[in-house]
């Protein structure tokens, strides 16, 4: 499932466009800006829809909505609000939760959890391949976690699961889960650096 | 909403962040974030945070096709205008921006109308146009009140049989941003419009289903659906291209929509 590719092409000669200047191109119709955002960002993209959904067919039918709908509200981005990469993100992962949740039965879902729970861990799979930064140090925040709180946060994040079922499949109540959720994402935020 | 409320939304966030509520939750607690600003620098913070963890997946080489099939649909896709008039508070923008959002997806492929029927006709008008008549939120002209909303059901019943025996009945088996399937039934003859779905999400004591036709830029209520209803005839006559929209709203409905729509469909 892992696949070698170029991530963001490194340009020695010129400095790449930004990919808030892209995104800001695309937002005034620029077609060939939304070639070149696509190019850098679909691998990043369609990753995190299919660490959600798994399924690659699926996964590509969620990308393919996640840009048209970046094509159709890039002009709502604004880039004092956040990073391009940040807002695409966000959108993909919410769309890929709504698949997940609208798609499978929850025995299908119970069956794709547990054969993601025999794949190997986070730290494991980044040794077999080229390893970006961001992969690196996510890792290392995440492995400043309690076992609990990282249990909850990718049962959350990757498997998007939704708080009352990492409840009923951890056995514990829903306010816990909520708890280790935001104790958890302020260790991480911490730990990565984020600054409002 | 009380302060005791408010401390429980506290605890919220994380999930938020996480896409781990449902989306009524997660409208309410959108709700919460246009009351606190702590909230929504935290929401922020956390929406940074969590980017991180998605960026940090493995990535995966696209298919050429889905390259070629988005450089074509563009081509033919039209943006969403980028005014955007000064919101009232947050909650109201998202709501609007959702809105736009929503209405864009009747350009793509999220709800569909059924081939040949003549709202697939339709489907040539532009986006924008549609996206414009949905942004604009505007205080409801009349509001709908409960009388009428609670029809007895053998009225409700009469009134969708009266629509499925329509000569130019229209009906589309639309989905909710939560996946449900609704189907939304109409006849511009009858100047009426329904909408049945027998999988609606319970919603919590204090919030409601609620329809709105949105025509010339005015979000019009049409009506309740009250939790355990499967079905719901819209008040009012519905006008040739109006759009039909359902959001989640506080009981006893609102003026105009206050969270962002599960549903909108062009008639």
């Amino acid at each position: 499932m892992l696949v070698t590719m170029t991530r963001e092409p490194e340009r020695v000669e010129q400095a790449p466009a930004s990919l808030e200047d892209l995104l800001t191109a695309v937002a005034s119709g620029d077609r060939a800006a939304f070639a070149e955002l696509y190019d850098r960002t679909a691998p990043r993209v369609l990753g995190l829809i299919k660490r959600l959904l798994i399924d690659h067919s699926q996964s590509e039918e969620v990308a393919q909505e996640v840009f048209l709908e970046i094509w159709q509200t890039a002009t709502r981005y604004q880039p004092t609000k956040g990073a391009a990469v940040t807002w695409m993100l966000t959108m993909a992962h919410r769309r890929a939760v709504d698949r997940v949740r609208a798609s499978q039965s929850s025995r299908d879902r119970d069956v794709r959890i547990g054969i993601r729970d025999y794949e190997p861990g986070f730290d494991q799979v980044s040794e077999a391949v080229e390893v970006s930064v961001e992969h690196q140090r996510v890792a290392k925040a995440l492995a400043r976690l309690t076992e609990l709180q990282r249990q909850a946060v990718q049962l959350a994040y990757y498997g998007g699961l939704s708080h009352s079922e990492i409840a009923a499949r951890l056995s514990i109540p829903i306010g816990t889960v909520k708890t280790r959720l935001r104790d958890g994402m302020i260790r991480l935020r911490d730990e990565l650096g984020v600054v409002p | 909403m009380s302060a005791r409320e408010d401390e429980d939304y506290g605890s919220w966030a994380g999930a938020y962040a996480l896409d781990a509520l449902t989306p009524d939750e997660r409208n309410r607690y959108e709700q919460y974030l246009s009351r606190s600003e702590d909230a929504r620098a935290e929401a922020a913070e956390f929406g940074d945070t969590a980017a991180l963890l998605g960026s940090a997946t493995e990535p995966v080489a696209p298919s050429p096709e889905l390259r070629a099939n988005l450089l074509a649909a563009i081509a033919s896709t039209p943006q969403l205008p980028a005014e955007d008039p000064a919101p009232s508070d947050e909650t109201a923008q998202r709501a609007r921006e959702d809105v736009l959002a929503g209405a864009s997806t009747l350009g793509g492929n999220v709800i569909q109308p059924a081939a040949g029927s003549k709202a697939a006709r339709r489907w040539s008008r532009p986006v924008a146009m549609l996206a414009a008549a949905a942004a604009v939120v505007v205080l409801g002209v009349g509001v709908a009140g409960g009388t009428g909303l609670l029809n007895p059901q053998s009225e409700q019943q009469q009134a969708i049989s009266a629509l499925e025996d329509a000569d130019d009945l229209q009906r589309v088996e639309a989905t909710a941003t939560d996946g449900t399937p609704v189907s939304v039934l109409w006849s511009e003859e009858l100047a009426s419009a329904a909408i049945t779905s027998d999988d609606m999400p319970e919603l919590a004591d204090d919030l409601v289903y609620q329809l709105w036709m949105i025509r010339d830029g005015e979000t019009i209520p049409a009506g309740l659906m009250e939790d355990g209803e499967t079905s719901a005839v819209m008040d009012g006559e519905l006008h040739q291209g109006d759009v039909i929209g359902i959001t989640v709203e506080p009981a006893g409905g609102s003026e105009a929509p206050t969270t962002a729509p599960i549903l909108l469909q062009a008639t």
